[in-house]
């Protein structure tokens, strides 16, 4: 292709590159960085993700908009924690209610939830560290508190923003400072991670001072235990391995497969990264060579099209994105081609 | 021939310049033009707006959200940091939180009911992406008449010029020197090298309208703004005793650009013909200054002018220079600084009516209804007054009473 218009500019002239040998080699690397652009949109994509419904009751489907997800793969279910009602409502695969509870309970106000393997949900009250978190059965009663008692002092003052339960570990995240804790289910303290150290690993040129001011808009732990986060000030979205290796990718601009404001991030089986964008209002998504798919939605109304974006949670083929102007949650299935 | 090669160069270059990495949506001043604005109502071959569907018509000011101030909210919604939208008011930014505005919370007392309604917590502006409506009962802001502002106008660029000019930008062509360095020189324009002083401006304090400025291009409106942005330092972090806006000159007049007639300077308000507290340029703390110094909670006057300054209170620091500005300075004032509108009012929003910095109708700060109120509650309360104050007293203690009393000394 690159040959072929290099070939297309020679006979309109053929002896201008003869000539000027320096602006050949300009104008080649001019090409290549247009048509590469060009073919980062323009090839089709190996996976995409279809519009399906509304997460609703029998009656309509509620106007979220300040709401965290969580997903319970095991059963397929769906958890949506809304602070504005002070509930956590479930939905089935369906994306049809089928439960929910909170402030009527006597339950604190709850900014996230994490299922257990046997079913068993973890609760993150807002107050934060301080009263631990909430175990409950699945019915939501209480069954008993995790205490955060053995946190070393340099998490003292750690606040619980966000949970999530892989694989036995409890990892709690305080994304408004960019740390997280990682306990066992008893609330020994395993480990604390400073993600700040992995955005100065893959930002070399911003100092300490400089990312403690920054947050991470979105988070989540993928089924490795990989720590997934974005910056939407860096543009860009970041991945710390357990082992604590760290790498970034994303870029600023208003074309597909760029970054305006990100937000939720999520990742499905096949290492497939989604990432909200709240401002251009499409969820992008990139393989696990971390290049840039496709991405879906567009501000609008219409089913399949978005209005802010902002978190994300992925269960087993389906992707689930709240969004603001209280459009609720959409779900949509992961197609692969 | 030479053109087509000019275009494919210019094109290469500009590819290569999107690569490169950039640490700062705004960078500085105004951000890319197509990140908050769509050009013909499409974004990939979609309408962004269908007509009659979403805000004000086909998305205003051709904004990629719904109005202006959902497209800034799209970022700044959140807490911490330069977030001022959080879900349970925890976002302690110097403006406050507009998550007040959607908070309504009741008590009895006395045997009546009382109310204190979100939209008397801050200034409403409208973000529909954000459920965030026109007042409801102000069709103006508050003024003395000669320069109202449409409340139904009021978005975060009625106050933010978000495309950061100075002194009306290029286009003003009786800029001075220091006005000819209209676009802000760096992202944030808060640090003491950026803000303005006589070497130079770098940018208006958190970009804020300058003389010059339309509020917004408001329609209905139709003045600009005379007074210019004013001189302060503050930075992301919040608003507490290490970290706090200090404030040097011209925050209430540049208030009274929309709130015409609030800006006293009459330092005594008994020859104050207009009845309304003095605030602004001469208005001068002069005694109230020793006063401020000594009162470090109710019954305690014992405190001294090296450690009494109260982020609930703060003040212009008239007296001194830009130089002089110290965002972890515990310093009170001297006679020649000045109480501004902000010494009792927050900018965006609060927990109380009247954007109130403290609950102005309530005798004892712990009593505050905001505490024990349906729809309120502990946490919202220590929220609401910055973690100074909870249900038991906070720092104060439980005998504190109206933060008036920090110059007035009247308990």
């Amino acid at each position: 292709m690159v040959a072929s218009g290099m070939s297309m500019l020679a006979k309109m002239n053929p002896f201008y590159f003869r000539k000027k040998p320096g602006v050949l080699l300009f104008s080649g690397i001019a090409l290549i960085c247009v048509l590469t652009q060009m073919a980062s949109v323009s090839e089709a994509a190996p996976v995409e993700a279809k519009f399906l419904h509304k997460l609703s009751d029998f009656t309509h489907a509620p106007g979220f908009m300040w709401v965290t997800l969580s997903a319970d793969e095991e059963r397929g279910e769906i958890f949506v924690i809304d602070q504005k009602s002070d509930e956590v409502v479930i939905y089935n695969s369906y994306g049809m209610e089928v439960f929910r509870f909170g402030r009527e309970q006597g339950l604190p106000q709850i900014q996230d939830a994490a299922i257990l393997e046997n079913g068993d949900i973890l609760l993150a009250p807002v107050s934060g560290g301080g009263q631990g978190i909430l175990r409950c059965n699945y019915r939501g009663e209480v069954q008993g508190k995790i205490e955060l008692a053995d946190l070393p002092a340099a998490h003292a003052d750690f606040r619980i923003e966000r949970i999530f339960y892989r694989h036995g570990s409890i990892y709690l995240a305080e994304p408004s400072r960019l740390r997280l804790v990682v306990i066992d289910e008893d609330g020994r303290f395993r480990k604390g991670i400073d993600l700040t150290e992995a955005v100065i690993a893959c930002s070399p040129e911003l100092t300490v001072g400089k990312v403690n001011e920054m947050e991470a808009g979105g988070i989540n732990i993928d089924s490795d235990g990989n720590i997934l986060f974005t910056i939407s000030e860096l543009f860009a979205v970041f991945i710390v391995s357990p082992e604590g290796e760290a790498k970034s990718f994303g870029r600023k601009g208003s074309v597909p497969g760029r970054f305006a404001i990100v937000r939720g991030v999520a990742v499905d089986h096949q290492g497939y990264i989604y990432v909200a964008d709240i401002l251009r209002s499409v969820v992008l998504i990139f393989g696990p060579d971390l290049k840039f798919v496709s991405e879906f939605g567009g501000r609008g109304i219409a089913p399949g099209s978005l209005i802010g974006p902002k978190e994300l949670v992925v269960s087993g083929d389906r992707l689930y994105v709240s969004q603001l102007r209280e459009r609720g949650v959409d779900a949509f299935r992961i197609v692969r081609k | 021939m030479k053109k087509v090669m000019f275009v494919l160069l210019a094109l290469g270059v500009a590819s290569l310049g999107l690569s490169s990495a950039a640490l700062a949506f705004h960078d500085g001043g105004v951000a890319e033009c197509e990140g908050c604005h769509t050009m013909h109502n499409s974004q990939n071959g979609s309408i962004v707006a269908p007509s009659g569907t979403i805000g004000n018509g086909p998305s205003k000011y051709l904004t990629v959200g719904s109005d202006p101030s959902s497209t800034c909210l799209s970022c700044h919604e959140g807490t911490g940091s330069y977030h001022i939208l959080s879900t349970a008011g925890d976002s302690l930014s110097n403006g406050g939180d507009f998550f007040w505005l959607k908070t309504d919370y009741t008590w009895s007392a006395h045997g009546s009911n009382y109310n204190s309604m979100g939209y008397t917590h801050g200034h409403n502006v409208i973000a529909d992406d954000f459920t965030l409506g026109q007042d409801p009962k102000l069709s103006t802001g508050p003024s003395d008449g000669t320069r109202a502002f449409n409340s139904s106008e009021l978005g975060c660029n009625s106050c933010h010029d978000p495309h950061g000019k100075i002194g009306g930008g290029t286009a003003n062509t009786g800029a001075t020197a220091r006005e000819n360095d209209y676009a802000i020189a760096a992202s944030g324009s808060r640090n003491a090298e950026t803000q303005q002083n006589a070497a130079g401006a770098g940018g208006n304090y958190v970009i804020l309208g300058d003389s010059g400025y339309d509020g917004g291009q408001n329609a209905t409106w139709g003045a600009t703004f005379t007074a210019r942005a004013p001189i302060a330092e503050a930075n992301r972090t919040g608003a507490d005793l290490t970290s706090h806006a200090d404030y040097l000159s011209g925050m209430s007049e540049w208030c009274a650009n929309c709130h015409s007639g609030f800006a006293q300077s009459t330092a005594n308000v008994l020859n104050d013909t207009a009845h309304t507290h003095p605030a602004g340029a001469g208005a001068d703390m002069g005694t109230v200054a020793a006063f401020y110094n000594k009162y470090v909670a109710t019954g305690d006057f014992n405190g001294a002018i090296a450690t009494s300054y109260d982020i609930l209170v703060p003040f212009e620091r008239t007296s001194g220079t830009a130089a002089d500005l110290d965002m972890a300075s515990t310093d009170g004032p001297v006679a020649g600084d000045q109480v501004m509108c902000l010494s009792c009012h927050r900018a965006h929003a609060s927990g109380f009516s009247d954007i109130g910095r403290w609950d102005f109708n309530e005798t004892l700060l712990a009593e505050s209804p905001i505490f024990t109120a349906t729809g309120g509650g502990e946490t919202l309360g220590t929220n609401a007054y910055y973690n100074k104050v909870d249900s038991t007293g906070g720092v104060y203690g439980p005998e504190q009473r109206s933060l008036c009393n920090k110059c007035h000394l009247q308990d």
